[in-house]
């Protein structure tokens, strides 16, 4: 019972938090962009974004889609709605990419110390210091030759679209530092957790030490993944713009460049979401598995 | 596996092992520039120029030659001698790549001042004063700076300061605190409850002494170091990335990513073809290369700090 | 009837700052049915003979060494193959092949680790996964013992076993989690995990340290009467000679990573041909007129050991003898003083 009380209350933190850099964003909106009112081009006060701030937010609330609050030829939910299942795959494509690829090497290489995924964790830790932009330009010419006739992923060879996908996949869960630390890190906590006594202990009772290590490191793994969720999605705004990908960080782009308050406010608003899910998720996720937490 | 006692253990000297050595040795370049472009301090709004004069002829051959790249050892009418070349307006890319360096150095300080500053206010009212009335503020506002989509924030900051290089540095470095306090924090927390803390409380040393002094200066330098290093090429990487996107630095401001887009922009019928040209590769490969070294800098440090070593 | 014989046990550690013996030389034996006290101050290598025994040291190079004879079966046999060792005077040349020396070991130590011989540690609390309930755990020590036991049947036995360790409500205790229970009751769920799979020998490795006087006085009685109704031998493994007076059949006193002395209890507390070492310690918790009786001095740094015999820079005897250099150039074997008393000093050596 006590854990429920806190998940509840975790939940209404985090949409506090949610509320609260929503209005920040517009608050900073209104500094750069300017307001069509009868009178003409004026600058936005305080009381405009307010005002601006709460009807955005009951529309947002009540009606479950974004509001065209400013006269635009673009209506924001049919961009988001084109644009949301490129970004989400090539978003989801990475972190499966990490939890599959990465965190277990990681994990072997902390518990068994095997000199392959020794090597393997070096060489990763040196290709992600190369920022996403950069491996993306050394590797979109092959990338154009091979697979970039497909156009939007329409095709049906599967190796066409497997290598058309995984590409900016890989590139993405690897660049800007993120593959490195993240090895690192689970590195790094599975070799601590590998030296306290109860797996000593538990080793001098011959029991399977496997399922020891993997409790015990899922919440340093996922917390480091959920703090890493940020450069995954700035990140995702390059990949899409060099590999030529309809998603919804390109529409932000084109959005800022053109300011177009409406999709940059929503797009704003829906990555906030995945980051104030994530850290949500960690603390409750460390709420269910550590006993410690629940007295 | 072969091992010996002897009177005196063969074994680097403590301090220096192959990753600080190596990542020293990549990021030399920076270092150099940085050092360097204190002399170039007259010259930064213009860099590169004070070799060529305006109205230098120079100017007028190498825009003509428009197809081409320009990487070329021979000296030119002035009998100046262009270590990696010029670009496509005549600035010589070495000096350049110089200056770069140095703004990327300040803008770095500012932004490790900043992250490291907020950073160790927010995590002493987290986790040292926990009950505190700022507390819950602090942890407010940690949350929310922490939840900020990183990438859109600078950008929308970017536009309006229009596009300033030092206010990108402040944002940076006010996100950045989020993680400079979770590792303070986590410091804190550790050592809260110890013995030495608690002594030294009760001799009457104040609490700022022993935040500052005990718990960071003596016990969690090295993971400040890593932050520090952390900041300086987060910056490096943001700025690249956004001038890449064309929302860089203005004109006056000398950056590598600037380079590598100056060098890429003007030539969108290669940009399918070829992906990058000789003149962004300079600073393509500097920014690779600093950030390598950085990146093996901190592992240095940290595998010096901990006890596998 | 020797039920575990130690012989000529070495366990070496590379530092960064040099080698450490951290086991050198040992050789003991435990009879069945009896109790014997390793005896020695922190860092003199006992806590590291007990996990050699195990095969629980992971550093390198571990064991290079010796012999350990369980009934009739040596458990380091075949291990020769793998570690090489040369000793040079000073400098120690070992040759060691530990991958596949652990596979090796590991194997001589099936059906041995954990069902024949037991082990509990210093600090029960945090030799307790935080993160399981303590019935999972004995479970696991359960199953190991007899694979073909279920679920349900591992939890019934569990819970005898709590009740057998004197704790009250086992059935709630068996549910919770490690930091919730004191010091003393997860002393006693350490001994029902340990004792779950009715070990011959039980290594208690300074059980009682971290614990308040009432709770040790307690823990000691039981762990008595176990032995008793069990038919266990017992090494225990302590700092505090007092407790060796309680419980001990046979005493063993390590010095820097050396056994200086191993001898029946009685021999001991009677000042019978007893090691200095020995005598200071018993000096120290027999109450007697002088008030300054204590070891001058300082336990040497496990680097850095002083030459000849360890002892030797804090040591009272030396002045006795017909020639005291003796001390300082060179090391005294262990011999026997008499039938079933070793000792390693020159004052008793012949």
């Amino acid at each position: 019972m006590v854990i429920f009380y806190k998940v509840i209350k975790e939940l209404l933190v985090s949409i506090l938090i949610l509320l609260t850099s929503t209005y920040i964003m517009f608050v900073l909106l209104g500094q750069f962009t300017y307001k069509n009112t009868t009178q003409g081009i004026q600058k936005y006060s305080f009381n405009d974004i307010n005002d601006e701030y709460f009807s955005w937010t009951i529309y947002l609330i009540t009606k479950g889609e974004f509001p065209n609050q400013t006269k635009s030829i673009r209506d924001v939910n049919s961009i988001i709605s084109q644009g949301f299942s490129r970004t989400f795959s090539i978003v989801a494509g990475s972190i499966v990419v990490i939890s599959l690829v990465f965190i277990p090497v990681g994990f072997v290489s902390g518990y068994k110390k095997l000199k392959l995924s020794k090597l393997f964790s070096t060489a990763l830790f040196i290709i992600s210091s190369v920022p996403v932009f950069l491996l993306s330009i050394f590797i979109r010419p092959f990338w154009v030759n091979n697979f970039g006739q497909i156009g939007l992923g329409q095709s049906n060879d599967l190796f066409l679209r497997i290598g058309y996908f995984s590409i900016p996949v890989i590139i993405l869960s690897i660049g800007d530092g993120l593959g490195g630390e993240i090895i690192k890190h689970v590195e790094d906590s599975v070799s601590s957790i590998e030296k306290e006594k109860y797996i000593l202990a538990a080793s001098a009772r011959n029991a399977k030490i496997i399922p020891h290590l993997l409790k015990n490191s899922i919440i340093p793994i996922f917390s480091i993944l959920s703090s890493r969720i940020t450069i995954l999605l700035g990140g995702a705004l390059i990949v899409e713009y060099i590999f030529f990908s309809e998603g919804i960080t390109k529409a932000a782009l084109q959005a800022l460049q053109d300011k177009d308050w409406n999709v940059i406010i929503a797009i704003a608003f829906i990555f906030s979401v995945i980051i104030v899910f994530m850290n949500f998720l960690n603390k409750f996720l460390s709420i269910i598995i550590d006993p410690r937490l629940r007295s | 596996m072969y091992y010996a006692e002897s009177s005196q253990p063969m074994r680097f000297r403590k301090g220096f092992n192959i990753h600080i050595i190596v990542g020293l040795l990549l990021s030399s370049f920076f270092l150099l520039g940085s050092v360097l472009g204190i002399f170039l301090s007259d010259n930064l709004t213009h860099p590169g120029y004070e070799h060529l004069p305006p109205s230098d002829p120079v100017i007028k051959y190498l825009l003509d030659r428009q197809t081409q790249s320009s990487f070329q050892l021979e000296s030119h009418v002035s009998d100046k001698f262009y270590l990696l070349g010029t670009d496509m307006e005549g600035r010589d890319i070495f000096v350049r790549l110089l200056s770069g360096s140095f703004n990327y150095l300040w803008g770095g300080f500012i932004t490790i001042v900043i992250s490291i500053l907020l950073g160790i206010f927010l995590a002493s009212l987290k986790y040292y004063y926990t009950k505190s009335q700022l507390t819950v503020p602090a942890n407010f506002i940690f949350n929310v700076l922490d939840s900020f989509p990183r990438i859109i924030i600078v950008i929308i900051i970017l536009f309006i300061t229009n596009f300033s290089f030092y206010a990108l540095a402040i944002t940076i470095g006010l996100l950045n605190s989020t993680k400079v306090t979770m590792i303070v924090g986590a410091n804190i927390e550790k050592l809260k409850n110890t013995q030495f803390i608690e002594a030294a409380k009760e001799l009457g040393v104040s609490d700022f002494n022993i935040i500052i002094k005990h718990i960071l200066w003596y016990n969690s330098r090295a993971q400040l170091i890593i932050q520090i290093i952390f900041g300086f090429a987060s910056l490096i990487l943001y700025e690249a990335t956004l001038a890449y996107l064309n929302l860089g630095a203005p004109e006056s401001i000398v950056t590598w990513g600037k380079m590598i887009y100056e060098g890429i922009g003007f030539k969108a019928a290669y940009l399918l073809k070829n992906g990058l040209l000789w003149e962004s590769l300079p600073a393509a490969l500097m920014i690779i290369l600093t950030l390598l070294g950085f990146n093996l800098l901190a592992e240095g440090v940290a595998k010096r700090n901990s006890e596998n070593y | 009837m020797a039920i575990l014989k130690v012989n000529n046990l070495r366990t070496y550690f590379q530092s960064p700052r040099g080698l450490v013996r951290a086991v050198d030389d040992v050789s003991f034996e435990l009879c069945d049915r009896q109790t014997l006290c390793l005896i020695g101050e922190s860092g003199s290598g006992k806590t590291i003979t007990a996990h050699s025994i195990l095969g629980l040291v992971k550093d390198y190079p571990g064991i290079i060494g010796g012999e350990i004879w369980y009934k009739d079966k040596n458990l380091l046999n075949g291990l020769e193959k793998f570690c090489k060792v040369q000793h040079n005077g000073n400098v120690v040349e070992i040759h060691k092949d530990a991958g596949k020396w652990e596979k090796q070991y590991a194997s001589n130590l099936t059906n041995i680790r954990g069902k024949r011989i037991g082990i509990i540690f210093q600090e029960p609390v945090s030799s307790l996964d935080p993160f399981f309930k303590v019935g999972y755990q004995i479970e696991e020590s359960i199953q190991n013992s007899d694979e073909t036991i279920g679920k349900k049947e591992a939890r019934e036995i569990a819970i005898s076993w709590l009740e057998k360790v004197k704790i009250k409500f086992p059935k709630q205790i068996v549910n919770a989690y490690p930091h919730e229970l004191s010091g003393g009751m997860s002393q006693r769920v350490m001994i029902a995990i340990a004792l779950a799979s009715k070990p011959d020998i039980l290594i208690a490795d300074e059980p009682t340290t971290s614990l308040d006087p009432t709770t040790q006085i307690e823990i000691l009685g039981l762990l008595q009467s176990l032995q008793d109704e069990y038919g266990m031998s017992i090494i225990f493994i302590t700092h505090d000679l007092s407790i060796g007076a309680n419980i001990a059949d046979t005493i063993g006193v390590m010095y820097a990573g050396r056994l200086v002395e191993f001898a029946p209890r009685d021999n001991i507390f009677n000042y019978n041909f007893i090691h200095p070492y020995t005598e200071g310690l018993l000096n120290s918790i027999v109450p007697n007129n002088n008030s300054d009786n204590f070891i001058r001095g300082e336990v040497p740094n496990s680097i850095s050991l002083p030459s000849g015999c360890k002892f030797h820079p804090r040591c009272d005897l030396m002045q006795t003898l017909n020639n005291p250099l003796m001390c300082q150039e060179s090391e005294p074997a262990i011999e026997f003083a008499e039938s079933n008393h070793s000792i390693r000093c020159w004052k008793f050596n012949k």
